[in-house]
């Protein structure tokens, strides 16, 4: 099954907080159940969108690291 | 007005079982589960003290690790969050020349990493202020840093390195003491700080 | 409603002033409303006339920290500037300059940059900071 993502931030490069942020900032773009896909190189940001989709309750769907690009996939509450 | 009519509970007589369903049901079933109201050990929620420790210097690594240890030794969860000046005292003793360009490496030469090399903010004096500092704390009989850090390991204090500053100084996990957790950034920070009940920046 | 992150920011140098942003954008991000109080070196460093400039950093940072600093920025790190106008269009983010402050330093509001939103005095601060955390940077 392949999940259908209504919107992609690509924060590679981007340092901490900007992958948040950005994504903060997507997700409002988008209908709650849709999906936002982002690409990241912080390091950090793996404990980051944990505990942003805690806080937030945006779900986690799906993560993944493919060399030193992490790909997080979150669906809007 | 009679006080007769309304006998104090103490002085029921043990109440006779009632209802005979109930009470057959628990012939069957043997002891009923105890009552909700019983169980009055709900978790008392634990209470959490976040420091943000961004300061390099002595004389506030110090108080962070006076205040963490001291607060994980009375019971509340503690966790540190160690960013900016404050990451280069929890490199590796060992690990003198640290980072992947000259920038990096001639910075930490002229501030040594390492929780035993600190340097105070005022009065420095080349490295005499300190060293009089560790004098006096002999003479009164104060734990070192070192000692303080061991603590509050041992106790459980939670130190979480941030990656921003790691990327800063070229530090990669293996660079800092083994004490130290997964490293994280704001998000992590803002969580914990805001879910504390106290969170001080230091 | 959600307790407010509430941050006191004192210290003017850029590196104090980054360390805020961040903090203050990572919980605009989380939904969190987050109060910023302006005091002292921190109220200067918001004047529009000098707060995309070099504000220096604390003693500690040294000759080469400023460099790392500057590293850092040169490979794309925001300003603690730029962090803060993308954190404030996350909304939730209101920043003030404290009125004492404002007499002290001899500051009109027309010389602050449009990131600060109001001037205040520290009871409205304590009385918007409701129960939440409060934060001196």
């Amino acid at each position: 099954m392949t999940l259908q993502i209504t919107t992609q931030v690509d924060a590679r490069g981007l340092s901490c907080p900007m992958p948040i942020v950005k994504t903060a900032q997507a997700i409002k773009t988008i209908a709650s159940g849709d999906l936002i896909e982002v690409l990241a190189t912080d390091a950090g940001s793996v404990k980051d969108f944990a505990a942003w989709s805690r806080t937030t309750g945006n779900d986690l769907v799906e993560q993944s690291v493919d060399g030193s690009v992490y790909r997080f996939v979150l669906r809007r509450k | 007005m009679t006080l007769t009519t309304t006998p104090s509970p103490t002085e029921l007589p043990i109440a006779p079982p009632a209802d005979p369903l109930a009470q057959a049901i628990a012939d069957v079933e043997g002891l009923p589960e105890p009552t909700p109201e019983l169980a009055t050990d709900q978790p008392v929620k634990t209470k959490e003290l976040v420091i943000v420790n961004w300061s390099g210097e002595l004389d506030k690594v110090w108080p962070v690790l006076i205040l963490s240890s001291t607060a994980a030794a009375s019971g509340v969860r503690c966790k540190v969050f160690v960013t900016f000046w404050g990451l280069l005292p929890f490199v590796k003793d060992q690990k003198r020349i640290v980072g992947d360009n000259w920038m990096q490496k001639m910075l930490t030469l002229m501030q040594r990493p390492g929780i035993d090399h600190l340097k105070l903010s005022k009065m420095n004096f080349l490295g005499m202020g300190p060293w009089m500092m560790g004098s006096l704390r002999k003479q009164y009989n104060v734990a070192s840093p070192r000692e303080l850090l061991e603590a509050a390991n041992a106790l459980g204090v939670e130190f979480i390195p941030c990656q921003m500053t790691m990327d800063m100084f070229g530090l990669k996990r293996e660079d800092l003491i083994d004490e130290m957790g997964e490293p994280a950034g704001a998000a992590t920070a803002i969580e914990i700080m805001t879910e504390a009940d106290a969170s001080l920046f230091i | 409603m959600e307790e407010p992150l509430n941050l006191v920011l004192f210290s003017g140098t850029d590196d104090k002033l980054q360390a805020a942003a961040i903090l203050t954008a990572g919980a605009a991000a989380l939904g969190k409303p987050v109060n910023v109080f302006l005091q002292y070196w921190a109220l200067d460093a918001f004047r529009a006339d000098r707060i995309d400039t070099d504000h220096g950093l604390v003693a500690e940072a040294g000759e080469v920290g400023r460099q790392a600093v500057h590293a850092l920025r040169a490979a794309g790190q925001a300003s603690w500037a730029e962090t803060l106008r993308q954190a404030k269009e996350l909304g939730g983010i209101d920043i003030q300059a404290c009125s004492l402050s404002m007499d002290l330093l001899q500051i009109e509001q027309t010389d602050l940059d449009p990131l600060v939103d109001g001037v205040e005095g520290v009871t409205a601060f304590y009385l918007n900071a409701g129960a939440g955390q409060v934060v001196f940077i």
